[in-house]
């Protein structure tokens, strides 16, 4: 092998939603790029050649086989069991501790996250593929809410720290576009409550047909529904020069895709660069460990290789995007390393700084029924075919005194595979980890038959994203004693929902329940909920920790997601968000660093 | 000769090896409870994935009769110059093979092409000194009690760690925990939903499977299990013999044994006078959900785990169920995603 580059225009640190799409743009503006992401590149079949395989398997046991157990001594979990994917990290290498911000007595514990993967295409190689834009509302939650009273918030403070977005629906609205088409969406337009100046998706498959059930209480209830714009291709797709195939079948989230169907940022925007030649250079299996600055510059981008030895480049233009925790993780790890200088560009730890604060989750749950007398086949499927936008409406928030809204969607695929099925047994979360199956001990011999008779093929459920409050308590910090396996302290997630969350999430389950009370003529089991005071999964989509704002009394970035005092280092993942929008992420994470790209274009 | 060297690309090494091998920490944490305690990989996360066990991506017509597995030396930091062989009766003792360095990582690997179903010895022979492989912690012992590194191919079907008896009694308990045993079943059989060649199948295999399988987790990816295993067999061996003396226990009737699962389940002071021993293992009902979960997993994972023969776990559920708007056809059609031979898919291959 020759000596490796070591100065690039840019370097990009994360190959996922919010760095793959800066390295897409400015490799084509003819920029030398660098993409360093810790995860192994897993290649399709059809890079691997002829007649060879992906090192991706429809395979229930890369999803969450194995069970492994946290060793991290001193945390309530110690000794707690865990299933993660080959891709996702080892919680004994990397954990993440939690620590409930409102019960610090109850201790902390290693989260368990689930929506994050280390493997070039971050997240979006197992995700779900849900790729909803946000609600116009979204981006104004501040001004929308002026005057407002809402309901449950108690101590009248939910809307304290709310800000709007520096921008609003429609500035962003040209890079969805732009993002649908070259990430690759199919999808319909009609029935969404937002303005598309450009229908770019592709046309959605046949529903499965047990979805028909969720359209029709959704119809039932006066809820207008559009197929769910999923990010897997159906018809060939011309700017990643990818064919179409079969993508039904069934082992969609949680699963990377062996033949490139599903729209990662891999083989939708970093392959083709690379493959057209342009300058584009991924090292995987490359972490960053931290950052250097002299003056007001990053100059010095410090990684580990693939054999774990140190290793240095420099790069004009750096952008982080290491999904939020991580990314927060890293300014706070650089700043660590040098106080004065690093340290307090990012007002590390200084009074009022914001770093690592209003960390973000959603507002998630949903309700499950088992349908009675009526049978599918589950696996023919991709993880979601109807979603409504009716509960972002202002009459909906009115009429539930909600401060924003979210989306409903049906999820189609979800317990279609045998173990799975086991493993999220009796509960709304669909990452849930044999819990229920645990405690259905009778399920033996002719009861695992009835089981398995009542319940294969015949569940459905409506799954809501809806925002979530932000507090200026929630934050991220370096943890004082808990280390990874570079003996670099890890992420710290303090979090807690805000009273009026319970508010949002409760009247989302409700009408959940009521889509399937009124879809399905007749059912055997019904159940809805939300994550509001479970603390099984922390966060289900990881966002917040260094918000864009107008100001920097406001945030920690600014409207162009550039640190404020240092002129060449951006944040592009899902930190930058101040409120987590009424729907999945990562779309709006993929356009706005488009936008941010278009940005960095002109200097 | 067993096996034939093949070539992979440097890639395929370096991302199976970096998130595991490449680190700092000096501490334990992954000693799988102080079993590893002492050794260099107590420090390294899933040594079980060494060497590298994998499908034979040749694109050849009979690789789904091979396995490609990829052995893996790190260099220490200081010497990348390091030079180290493998020893193994497959490619023939006379015969060591160079692991070669993969690009300028301090990792040195070389790759072999084995049949499925094999298990087999090797040691690396490090600047001339024959050693274990440090990561993998498989070992075999020879009727010389010469200590070997060992790995063993996909649907390798001998006993590892468990005894032929305790695998009898886990194969007896996994039977009687599938639901293909069942009267329903039966019923369903009779009724002529299934194919009834393939339904006899299922009793005859899968739950021989199943226990294979057990063995095989236990003796890699959840050796944390196997000592409960080993505690908890022989109490359970003990209970059945205190309750049905005149009987094997692997005789057992079906409901003797859904008995022994609801004494296990609420921890009865039946199951305690007959012989279970809260000293040595104080939750039975834990150790159930165990088995339960392995069996379930064991069942329904792909084939290549040893406990699924022939994709019979999912033909079961495919006969089964059928779907409401068309009888005739099946509720989880399995094939179309799986790669053949196993299943039909035209466009994954596995
Ligand atoms: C199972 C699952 C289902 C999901 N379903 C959906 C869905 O349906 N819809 C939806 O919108 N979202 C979904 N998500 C969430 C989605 O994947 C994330 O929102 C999205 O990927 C976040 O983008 P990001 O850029 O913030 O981070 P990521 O896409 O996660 O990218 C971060 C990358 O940075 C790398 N990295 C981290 N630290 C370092 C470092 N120090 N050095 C180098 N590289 C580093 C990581 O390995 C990773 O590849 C799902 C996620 C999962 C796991």
């Amino acid at each position: 092998m020759g000596t490796l580059r070591d100065h690039f225009d840019v370097v990009v640190i994360g190959s996922g939603a919010g760095g793959a799409p800066i390295a897409y743009e400015l490799a084509r503006e003819s920029k030398s790029v660098l993409v360093l992401e810790k995860g192994p590149l897993l290649r399709t079949q059809e890079e691997r050649g002829a007649g060879r395989l992906s090192d991706f398997k429809r395979d229930e046991m890369f999803n969450a086989g194995p069970e492994r157990i946290i060793t991290t001594p001193g945390m309530v979990n110690t000794g707690a069991s865990f299933f993660t994917s080959h891709v996702e990290p080892d919680l004994n290498d990397e954990p993440h501790v939690f620590t409930n911000v409102d019960r610090p007595q109850d201790g902390s514990k290693i989260t368990i996250e689930g929506y994050t993967a280390q493997v070039v295409g971050g997240g979006t190689q197992l995700y779900g593929a849900v790729s909803l834009r946000f609600a116009e509302r979204d981006f104004k939650l501040k001004s929308a809410n002026e005057g407002r009273k809402l309901q449950g918030d108690p101590n009248r403070d939910a809307l304290k720290h709310v800000i709007d977005w520096p921008f609003d629906y429609d500035d962003l609205e040209p890079y969805y576009a732009k993002a649908e088409y070259l990430i690759g969406l199919n999808g319909t337009v009609a029935g969404q409550a937002k303005r598309f100046s450009k229908d770019s998706y592709q046309t959605p498959r046949p529903p499965n047909p047990i979805s028909e059930f969720a359209r029709v209480g959704m119809g039932k209830l006066g809820l207008r529904t559009y197929r769910t714009p999923l990010a897997v291709i159906t018809e060939d797709h011309a700017p990643s020069d990818r064919k179409a195939g079969d993508p039904k079948v069934g082992y969609v989230n949680r699963y990377g895709d062996p033949l490139g169907y599903k729209s990662n940022t891999w083989v939708s925007l970093l392959r083709p660069t690379i493959r057209e030649g342009h300058d584009l250079e991924l090292r995987p299996n490359c972490v960053v460990t931290h950052l250097e600055a002299s003056g007001r510059t990053i100059s010095k981008i410090h990684y580990r290789d693939a054999s774990g030895r140190p290793c240095m480049v420099t790069g004009k233009v750096v952008v982080v995007a290491c999904s939020a925790i991580e990314s927060v993780r890293l300014l706070m790890l650089s700043a660590e390393e040098d106080r004065s200088s690093f340290g307090s560009l990012v007002r590390y730890q200084e009074d009022g700084s914001l770093l690592g604060r209003f960390f973000l989750t959603h507002a998630f749950g949903g309700a499950e029924v088992q349908i009675k007398g009526q049978r599918f086949d589950k696996s023919i499927s991709l993880d979601s075919d109807y979603a409504t936008d009716s509960c972002a409406s202002q009459d909906f928030l009115d009429a539930h005194g909600l401060w924003a809204g979210g989306a409903i969607y049906n999820n189609t695929s979800d317990q279609c595979l045998p173990i799975t099925m086991a493993r999220t047994e009796g509960d709304t979360d669909l990452d849930f980890f044999w819990g229920g199956f645990m405690s259905a001990q009778d399920h033996t011999s002719e009861a695992a038959l009835q089981w398995l008779s009542a319940a294969f093929g015949a569940r459905l459920s409506a799954a809501f994203m809806a925002n979530q409050v932000p507090r200026f308590e929630n934050r991220i910090e370096l943890h004082p004693d808990v280390r990874d396996k570079w003996n670099r302290k890890c992420g710290h997630i303090i979090k807690n929902f805000h009273p009026h969350d319970e508010q949002v999430m409760s009247a989302f389950a409700e009408v959940c329940r009521q889509i399937m009370a009124a879809g399905v003529p007749e059912y055997t089991e019904l159940g809805w909920g939300s994550v509001y005071g479970n603390a099984v999964r922390i966060a289900n989509h990881i966002l917040g920790g260094a918000r864009f704002a107008q100001t920097r009394e406001l945030g920690v970035l600014n409207t162009n997601c550039r640190i404020w005092d240092i002129d060449n280092l951006y944040v592009t993942d899902g930190a930058f968000m101040p409120t987590s929008g009424g729907a999945n992420p990562t779309l709006t994470i993929q356009a706005n660093a488009f936008r941010v790209a278009d940005h960095l274009k002109q200097i | 000769m067993f096996a034939a060297v093949v070539q992979k690309e440097p890639d395929y090494v370096l991302s199976h090896c970096a998130k595991y091998l490449a680190r700092d920490n000096a501490d334990e944490r992954h000693s799988f409870f102080g079993s590893d305690a002492g050794q260099a990989r107590a420090r390294i996360s899933e040594p079980w994935r060494f060497p590298i066990v994998d499908a034979d991506d040749s694109g050849a017509t009979d690789a789904s009769e091979w396995n490609h597995v990829t052995f893996i030396y790190r260099a220490p930091d200081d010497r990348p110059d390091i030079s180290v062989q493998l020893l193994t009766p497959c490619l023939g003792l006379h015969a060591p093979a160079a692991l070669n360095p993969v690009d300028d990582s301090l990792y040195l690997a070389l790759t072999l092409r084995i049949p499925k179903g094999r298990r087999h010895r090797y040691r690396f022979i490090v600047n001339g000194h024959a050693q274990l492989d440090p990561i993998n912690p498989q070992t075999m012992t020879t009727p010389q009690y010469e200590i070997w590194s060992s790995f063993w191919t996909w649907t390798y079907n001998e006993p590892i760690n468990l005894e032929r008896w305790e695998m009898a009694l886990v194969r007896r308990m996994t039977n009687a925990l599938l639901p293909f045993q069942g009267r329903e079943t039966r019923n369903l059989i009779e009724r002529g939903l299934n194919d009834g060649n393939v339904t006899h199948f299922f009793r005859m295999d899968i739950p021989a499977g199943v226990a294979n399988y057990i063995d095989n987790i236990l003796a890699r990816e959840e050796r944390h299990h196997l000592h409960s295993y080993r505690l908890c067999l022989p109490m359970i061996d003990r209970v059945l013999r205190k309750r049905h003396p005149s009987v094997e226990p692997v005789n057992v009737s079906d409901p003797d044994y859904k008995a022994l699962f609801d004494d296990m389940k609420n921890r009865s002071p039946k199951l305690i006078e007959d012989g279970w021993d809260p000293a040595t293992y104080d939750s039975p009902g834990y150790f159930l959900y165990v088995l339960r979960r392995h069996t379930w997993t064991g069942a329904f994972s792909h084939p290549k785990y040893g406990g699924n023969p022939g994709g019979l776990g999912w033909a079961f559920l495919g006969e089964t169920f059928r779907t409401t708007a068309d009888p005739t056809k099946t509720a989880f059609d399995w094939t179309r995603a799986v790669e053949a031979p196993l299943g039909k898919s035209t466009e994954y291959r596995g």
